[in-house]
């Protein structure tokens, strides 16, 4: 059954067109970031990773955005259960997420094997790093942005500023936590982007143990914000 | 046919400050067949979400065993992007309906609803009947606990109508719980059992005689010059709705026809015929 529902979502998605502008972004954001010559892997790979969380956060929200409520009803019912509907609505996500990890981190080695875009030579854990971070900030990115869909957040300002506030604090309570100490009371309610690039600063690879604990930390956030959904989903109903 | 299969206790429903119900109890037994009548916003396609969980209520209780299938025929089928046939198959793979089964009964249904040469058609360019008998369609494909159906007639044609009315009887011959939200006596005489109007946030049980006495009014409208691809009108009120290449056809109720008259004539149709 998942598979048939991934495949409903997938075709519905794709017709939807909703991934025209967000593929289009992401490619001008891959030729800008790889036009330069000679990047650090892991410097490129932190930033194209936290790029695309910002970009699974629009299209977290714009897939939740518009839906076809009548045929979203007859799929729940046909699912018999509100969360198997949102877990797959979460899976479809986590497979886009996939896809665009693939391309961030493919592309660019393939590049890399054409005309030598990285100072240093690409080993096979700044590969699989490299893929992972991006696979589970994209899925967190889409999360958040499924979390600020109209039936949570009515007012499309408000959700679309509360998106921007995210990333942008996601990607700077680094600093802030340095500035003002007590924040990190409060900043770590925000995506752990911070703690993906303070494991790997100053390395000129990366390698699987420092990621260990960004891991643990990434998976609990992805857990967290399923279950905020989907328990708010169930809530709020159509 | 004694066992209730929906249970509801004390159920109030409010939509922001509007009361829709206000302390409703309710047994629906299994295979029961229930016609849901009302004016329209009183309710009844709230009571139908209601019953299968899509919609939060504001208090009260409905209790329903949690694997209870449902298939819905809403009144507004979503004009999707994707072709008619092709949403059918997705449909039917959810459902887990192996593929032999799957052709079997889909080129009954497309038959049996003369679909056929709609099913390589985008769902956003079908009209409204077309659309309906889709959504008729996927409700079909397998057999539920309980189908629920929202006006499930408008806008099909007469003998989509009669095959749709034969193809739900079979089902509650099969034990099938039916609830349906209409305002066809015609409809309602053919397939309920019992019958329970929708009225001042409250409902009530009604006798059959008590609806079969409503007077309708026959009418008759060219179609518009302009407008040959021709879209069923989007007015409320109207029941037992034809068309064909010249003219559309319906009725509504007496109390209703000069309103929905004047909004024909304002919508650009020119009347042919008119009977009460």
């Amino acid at each position: 059954m998942l598979i048939s529902v991934l495949k409903y979502n997938f075709k519905m998605y794709m017709k939807s067109h909703k991934y025209i502008m967000p593929f289009f972004i992401f490619i001008i954001y891959m030729v800008m970031a790889y036009s330069i010559r000679l990047l650090d892997i892991v410097g490129s790979m932190v930033s194209s990773a936290a790029f695309l969380f910002a970009l699974m956060t629009w299209i977290g929200f714009t897939y939740c955005s518009n839906i076809e409520l009548i045929a979203e009803e007859v799929l729940i019912l046909k699912l018999k259960s509100h969360t198997r509907y949102w877990v797959s609505k979460i899976i479809f996500m986590g497979v886009v997420g996939v896809f665009f990890s693939i391309l961030s981190v493919g592309l660019p080695i393939i590049y890399n094997l054409i005309c030598n875009v990285f100072k240093y030579p690409v080993t096979f854990s700044d590969i699989v790093v490299s893929f992972i971070i991006h696979m589970f900030l994209s899925i967190i990115g889409a999360l958040i942005g499924m979390l600020l869909q109209p039936r949570i957040i009515s007012n499309r300002k408000m959700a679309i500023l509360g998106a921007i506030f995210i990333v942008l604090m996601s990607i700077i309570k680094g600093p802030v936590i340095n500035e003002v100490p007590y924040s990190k009371y409060v900043m770590w309610i925000f995506p752990p982007i911070n703690e993906v690039s303070t494991a790997y600063l100053d390395l000129m690879h990366f390698n699987i143990a420092n990621l260990i604990m960004p891991l643990i930390i990434m998976i609990i956030y992805i857990f967290i914000e399923s279950f905020i959904l989907i328990k708010r989903m169930k809530k709020v109903l159509f | 046919m004694n066992i209730p299969i929906i249970r509801i206790k004390n159920l109030v429903k409010k939509y922001d400050d509007r009361l829709i119900f206000d302390d409703v109890s309710l047994d629906i037994m299994k295979g029961e067949s229930i016609a849901l009548t009302g004016h329209n916003g009183m309710g009844k396609s709230t009571l139908i979400k209601i019953l299968c969980g899509l919609t939060r209520i504001t208090s009260g209780e409905v209790i329903r065993d949690k694997n209870l299938k449902f298939n819905y025929i809403p009144e507004n089928f979503s004009q999707l992007n994707i072709k008619a046939g092709e949403y059918i198959k997705l449909i039917g793979e959810i459902e887990g309906i192996s593929k032999d089964d799957f052709v079997k009964k889909t080129n009954y249904l497309y038959k049996e609803f003369n679909l056929e040469n709609m099913i390589n058609t985008s769902m956003k360019n079908l009209s409204k009947g077309t659309l309906q008998k889709i959504s008729v369609v996927q409700a079909l494909l397998s057999k539920p606990d309980i189908l629920l159906l929202d006006e499930p007639l408008s806008g099909q044609d007469s003998d989509s109508q009669k095959t749709f009315i034969r193809m739900v009887r079979e089902l509650i011959k099969d034990g099938v719980t039916v609830i349906m939200s209409c305002h066809e006596v015609f409809l309602i005489d053919q397939l309920s059992s019992r019958i329970l109007q929708v009225k001042d946030s409250k409902i009530f049980e009604i006798k059959r005689a008590d609806i079969s006495s409503e007077k309708y009014a026959s009418m008759t409208f060219y179609r518009k010059e302009a407008d040959k691809s021709f879209v069923t009108p989007n007015i409320n009120g109207i029941y037992e709705y034809h068309e064909n290449e010249d003219y559309i056809e319906f009725k509504t109720k007496i109390s209703e026809s000069n309103r929905v008259l004047t909004e024909m004539i304002n919508s650009g149709y020119t009347l042919k015929y008119f009977e009460r």
